[in-house]
């Protein structure tokens, strides 16, 4: 083990080494730095961080960009959204017209089912004339039944393709109605002389 | 002004010595820290009160500026992610265009038993055996209590012997 005049000795060799290998000191040197930090300084003092002419540019930047976005939003509107909107409008019209012709048709067959009732109802001459007057009274009221049916199926076919137009927006509702539709229109809901006519049936 | 540029002459060659402790022996680094203390003490940022002796107030400096570096090139270091990459200590090192120290072979077992001292205990006995101070003046210069410094001394020493030792066995 070493004492510390021992370890004195070997620090003192080390400073000698190290000193003969430090830079030599220039004042020079020194002020030069000095001048470069003065400048550095000034150069804040010009141009500091938060200076008029940066907080207008800035403001100028966040203006321009708002008002590219709004304009952007307005015309998205205008164009994709609009134009969706109108093709679901000529939709919705194209099924009303259709559902107005199927009532014209139906209130066309119902005007002659009640003539052909009338001159039925004219003819009473002997029993087997009214025997066959009374079925086809009957069948006449099963048609009119039938027809009150599609009326009414009519009406609630014309709700749910508006409301289909207006799911189609969203996948999920689309399904959904699809499928309320599909059960609505299941031979289990439907009256027995309509159940009677589907093919298959007793 | 004169006065200043005389007293930072004379003691030159030891504040080199300090800042090379200061920079964990990165000779540019400590070439730059006490520029930059130089600079500090010509501009009036660091002010010398009379209450030490001038060589040190100027450790001080020196010790405060060093701190500053380092802690400035760990947060650019952790700003440009270069802590990440490897190859970055490679890099500056050859980028160092100083011509290296040369030391004898004591020397250089000198130097590295106390790479091995933790850096409180270094600077401690390089202040104590390099600058030849008083343990209290050593206390003063790292802004520590007496007592710490001394056990900081004392732990530090027994450490060096023990590493000079192990360096010297074959």
């Amino acid at each position: 083990m070493m004492n510390d005049d021992e370890l004195r000795e070997r620090f003192r060799t080390l400073a000698r080494h190290e000193s003969n290998a430090a830079s030599p000191f220039y004042s020079e040197e020194v002020a030069v730095r000095r001048a470069l930090e003065r400048r550095k300084r000034e150069h804040k003092q010009h141009y500091p961080l938060f200076s008029l002419k940066r907080l207008v540019t800035a403001a100028a930047l966040t203006i321009t960009l708002a008002l590219v976005l709004a304009l952007g939003l307005a015309w998205g509107t205008n164009t994709g959204y609009a134009s969706g909107l109108v093709i679901s409008q000529h939709e919705r019209n194209q099924l009303a017209t259709n559902a107005i012709d199927i009532s014209g048709q139906l209130s066309n067959l119902r005007t002659e089912i009640a003539q052909a009732r009338n001159t039925m109802a004219g003819e009473k001459t002997g029993a087997t004339a009214q025997k066959l007057l009374i079925s086809s009274t009957s069948q006449l009221q099963q048609i009119e039944d039938a027809l009150r049916h599609i009326e009414s199926e009519l009406s609630v076919t014309r709700t749910a393709d508006t409301a289909l137009v207006a799911s189609t927006v969203f996948p999920v509702k689309h399904a959904l109605a699809v499928t309320c539709r599909a059960l609505a229109l299941s031979p289990d809901t439907l009256p027995p002389v309509e159940r009677s006519r589907l093919p298959g049936s007793k | 002004m004169a006065d200043l540029d005389d007293e930072l002459a004379r003691h030159h060659g030891a504040s080199f010595g300090w800042a090379l402790v200061c920079c964990n022996g990165d000779r540019s680094v400590a070439e730059d820290v006490l520029q930059n203390a130089y600079l500090k003490l010509y501009d009036g940022r660091a002010r010398f009160a009379g209450q030490s002796s001038v060589r040190a107030f100027l450790f001080s400096v020196i010790r405060r500026t060093a701190s500053e570096d380092r802690r400035r090139r760990l947060v650019r270091a952790a700003l440009s992610l270069s802590v990440l990459r490897s190859e970055g200590a490679e890099s500056t090192e050859q980028v160092s265009g100083l011509t290296p120290i040369i030391y004898d072979e004591t020397c250089r077992q000198l130097n590295a038993a106390l790479l091995r001292l933790s850096s409180r205990q270094r600077q401690v006995i390089h202040l104590v055996f390099y600058q030849e101070l008083t343990i209290s003046a050593a206390a003063e210069i790292l802004g520590i209590s007496i007592g710490s410094a001394r056990t900081h001394y004392e732990r530090g020493k027994a450490q060096l012997r023990v590493y000079l030792e192990d360096i010297k066995k074959p």
